[in-house]
């Protein structure tokens, strides 16, 4: 497949046509592509590919010339996207009536696996308490989440993950933007959640974040975070 | 009671019913009052089914993990043992309460953003066209190889009155059509197919039809196991029919076959 080489040479083009070309790539693409790809057809190398995205990002926000389509960056890719203050001319438009709303178990599954990923399914059974089955092949189809791998533990289950479908319509530009969610205990005192710490410390796969205060197997009670004496 | 949801499907199981309960009686869900949280998901349920509301077995399995908690807190516990019989049940208040505070982080964003729309890739459909530096020579002699390999049976007729008439034209149009309709009713072994012919003609002409519908796709060439009854080769190479009757008529072949 990449023996299409359109750029032998190696012939760097002058930031003016880049620019061109990255838009006619990504317009005609619709799904994300990484700055190592389009680096490639540029003749540069990915990170100065991302940085050319990054200028090129602002031409979208000129306030003296609104656009209604806009760049979204990540971590490792880039994508074009319609502006979400258009969405109900858009959808006037396609004839498309409203939809795409996330019901409340949806979210909460993707909020399972999304503060905690890479999970099991099982492991958002155990958290929800109820099976979470025809959820998680539900934000398969929307292409909200992924499988990527399985967990060496019996049976062997598969792993998920968000996709950068997910980043996009929650507007996150990569996974390190979940919000962080702030917990009102009882006695006033504010309580931080941020992704990746588990109470249940149950996932033996790899946490990216790093836990406070050490995990155990689950008998330990972390309902509050620091500053409270729980048990 | 009014705050409670009898509507079974506004609760998304156990847990959600036993979080309302925490957060409508202010219970601190690090040291939950057990009786009360028992007492209550016992009454909830019990009026759920007054309603006529039909409980998932979670619902009941959970009711029963309440009352064997609450039974081992009245027991004396073994103090060699810190264990807190509710612990269990504390770890997974707490997860699934944090589990649906960040759904409804998640909600608030995805009712921000869920209006950014991506387009389909567009469908640059690669061009299938079977490219091959083939020497015509293997052409000819796959010909030469089918005719003399077919044990062709000349109807003794043909050969009486070979001076006469011409040897017959075999239109390679109707060749086609018989093809096809054969085919549609099952699939036909190659060299059987060549074994049938009359004449040289009509293996020439049967050569050249199924290159044609080869071309157009509308027949395939497949190498089968042979089947039960058969032993004389390991294989055979089958002909099969691989396009749709519209795509047949489409392809407008001239003797307009149906």
């Amino acid at each position: 497949m990449d023996n299409l080489n359109f750029n032998p040479d190696g012939n760097v083009l002058p930031p003016s046509e880049r620019f061109a070309v990255i838009e006619a790539c990504l317009f005609a693409a619709g799904h994300p592509l990484t700055y190592a790809r389009l680096g490639e057809v540029l003749g540069i190398g990915a990170a100065e590919c991302a940085d050319t995205v990054e200028k090129m990002a602002a031409m979208y926000n000129n306030p003296e010339f609104p656009r209604g389509v806009m760049l979204i960056r990540f971590p490792e890719s880039c994508q074009l996207c319609t502006k979400e203050q258009y969405g109900e001319e858009i959808k006037q438009a396609l004839g498309i009536r409203r939809g795409g709303r996330l019901s409340a178990s949806l979210l909460e599954v993707l909020a399972v696996i999304a503060y905690n990923q890479p999970v099991t399914r099982t492991f958002v059974d155990t958290v929800r308490g109820v099976d979470s089955a025809y959820a998680v092949n539900a934000l398969i189809e929307k292409n909200m989440i992924e499988p990527c791998g399985k967990l060496d533990a019996p049976g062997r289950p598969t792993l998920y993950k968000t996709t950068t479908d997910f980043l996009r319509v929650f507007g996150l530009g990569a996974l390190e933007e979940l919000p962080a969610v702030r917990l009102k205990t009882d006695t006033g005192e504010d309580i931080e959640i941020v992704p990746g710490q588990s109470f249940l410390g149950e996932e033996p796969e790899s946490e990216p974040e790093s836990k406070p205060e050490g995990e155990s197997g689950g008998a330990e009670g972390k309902t509050a975070e620091s500053g409270q004496t729980a048990e | 009671m009014e705050e409670i949801r009898y509507k079974i499907d506004a609760y998304e199981g156990p847990l959600d019913v036993l979080l309302t309960l925490v957060e409508k009686h202010k219970m601190d869900i690090a040291d939950v009052p057990i009786d009360l949280l028992c007492d209550q998901y016992l009454a909830w349920m019990k009026d759920a089914e007054e309603q006529n509301v039909e409980l998932a077995c979670e619902f009941l399995y959970m009711a029963s993990e309440l009352m064997l908690i609450k039974s081992r807190m009245l027991l004396p516990r073994d103090p060699s043992k810190n264990e807190d019989p509710r612990q269990p049940l504390i770890d997974a208040l707490a997860e699934y309460q944090r589990a649906k505070l960040a759904a409804a982080e998640l909600a608030d964003l995805h009712s921000l953003f869920g209006g950014r729309m991506a387009k389909e890739q567009d469908d640059i459909s690669p061009d299938k066209t079977y490219v091959a530096d083939h020497d015509a020579e293997l052409l000819r002699a796959a010909l030469h190889r089918i005719l003399t390999e077919t044990r062709m049976t000349e109807r003794t007729a043909q050969t009486a009155f070979e001076g006469i008439v011409h040897a017959p034209r075999i239109p390679v149009e109707s060749i086609m059509t018989d093809l096809i309709r054969t085919l549609r009713k099952k699939n036909l072994y190659l060299d059987r197919y060549f074994r049938t012919s009359a004449n040289r003609s009509e293996s020439i002409a049967k050569f050249i039809g199924i290159l044609e519908l080869l071309k157009s796709h509308i027949v395939t060439l497949e190498e089968v196991p042979s089947d039960e009854g058969v032993t004389d080769m390991e294989s055979h190479i089958e002909l099969r029919l691989s396009a749709t009757d519209e795509e047949i008529s489409a392809a407008n072949l001239e003797s307009g076959i149906y």
